[in-house]
């Protein structure tokens, strides 16, 4: 049964998935948490798809297929966030032309755009509350104390953000930098 | 230059493309481009530059979108097979690699403040991705508004992502038409 949960699940993600890579992560965050992955092992995710070269959705797909449904999960999920294309491309290859002058699909890209970035943005939030404070929801964030486990992720993850946004610092080193400076914060 | 031969380039150009640029489907386009378009001489610039849009108006990977219309384009059915093999199978099999020892890896003592660390940093690079798609697509208020009514209906209302977008997407194409209507140009 969970087989075809994943396949349906990164079947839907690729039919609805607009907007790119990170757009699509957004989805894909979603849906794992109903396959049942953890906050964390998403956020994991997150920092493979750093250092393995390739797409998005793709690293994504064997990421989750294979957390819970282990190699055949890898594979469904992975051949279900790729049939979309073939269909697609199939379909629109002889209207290219068409599409690209069509002032409908103008507006729909239009608007597209924009919603990606929010997607990403609430992406970025939802990850923040999990991996910072160990929460999964504003409701929780409001009713928890807030111990001094949080103090060394939120800085790193301050840490990281100016120093990539800012100076624009290689993500796969900084990702690197911040494991091993928790491997010794371990022993202090 | 004949069939099996063009086969045969396209899954290479795709596979090396997939297997050395890190950072998404976008980041592969340049380089597969200059090998296509500019060592194999498969397309002129034109005709690729007009898959890489379409690649990207329509959903799911963008660069398994292209190959799949770069694929077609150069030689049917087969290409696009070829194409889309070679963009996918690298990012599966290191991938699979990489999470069957993410898998073995104990999380626990130092290592777990090490996964602390990683994850802290790599929810910075989400909101970075953010940051850097909304400077290049948020430049009126309309856009503003796209953008902060997805984020709160996620956010606040556990709205599905992906009927979010879709659903700014049936909105723009409302909002544009009236607008144009009422003022045309």
């Amino acid at each position: 049964m969970i087989l075809v949960s994943i396949f349906l699940a990164f079947l839907k993600i690729g039919f609805l998935g607009f907007g790119g890579g990170y757009a699509m992560l957004t989805m894909i965050l979603d849906e794992s948490l109903n396959l049942g992955l953890s906050l964390s092992q998403f956020a994991d995710l997150n920092a493979l798809d750093m250092l393995i070269p390739g797409p998005i959705a793709i690293n994504a797909a064997t990421y989750v297929g294979y957390l819970s449904g282990d190699i055949t999960g890898a594979m469904l999920a992975t051949i279900a966030v790729c049939i979309p294309s073939f269909v697609l491309v199939s379909l629109f290859h002889y209207f290219s032309k068409y599409i690209q002058k069509n002032k409908k699909i103008q507006y729909f890209m239009e608007s597209i755009k924009p919603s990606a970035v929010g997607l990403i943005a609430s992406a970025a939030f939802t990850l923040a509350l999990g991996v910072i404070f160990d929460v999964q929801s504003i409701n929780e964030l409001l009713n928890t104390t807030i111990s001094t486990t949080i103090i060394f992720p939120a800085i790193v993850f301050i840490a990281c953000a100016i120093a990539n946004i800012k100076f624009d610092i290689n993500p796969i080193f900084l990702t690197l930098f911040a494991g091993v400076i928790g491997y010794f914060i371990y022993y202090i | 230059m004949d069939k099996k031969n063009i086969d045969w380039i396209l899954f290479k150009v795709f596979l090396i493309a997939g297997t050395f640029t890190f950072a998404g489907g976008l980041a592969m386009l340049p380089v597969i481009e200059k090998d296509i378009v500019k060592k194999y001489k498969l397309m002129s610039r034109e005709a690729f530059l007009d898959d890489a849009i379409m690649a990207q108006t329509i959903p799911g990977v963008v660069a398994l979108n292209c190959a799949c219309f770069v694929g077609k384009k150069c030689n049917g059915m087969r290409g696009m097979l070829a194409a889309s093999l070679g963009s996918i199978l690298p990012a599966f099999f290191l991938m699979l690699i990489a999470t069957i020892l993410y898998d073995y890896i104990p999380q626990e003592g130092p290592l777990q403040m090490a996964f602390v660390g990683v994850r802290a940093a790599s929810v910075a690079f989400v909101l970075a991705a953010a940051i850097t798609l909304g400077k290049h697509n948020l430049k009126n208020m309309y856009a503003w508004c796209i953008m902060l009514c997805s984020f709160l209906l996620i956010v606040l209302f556990n709205i599905q992502a992906p009927f979010v977008i879709v659903g700014a997407g049936i909105f723009g194409v409302f909002y544009f038409s009236l607008l144009n209507k009422r003022r045309p140009s």
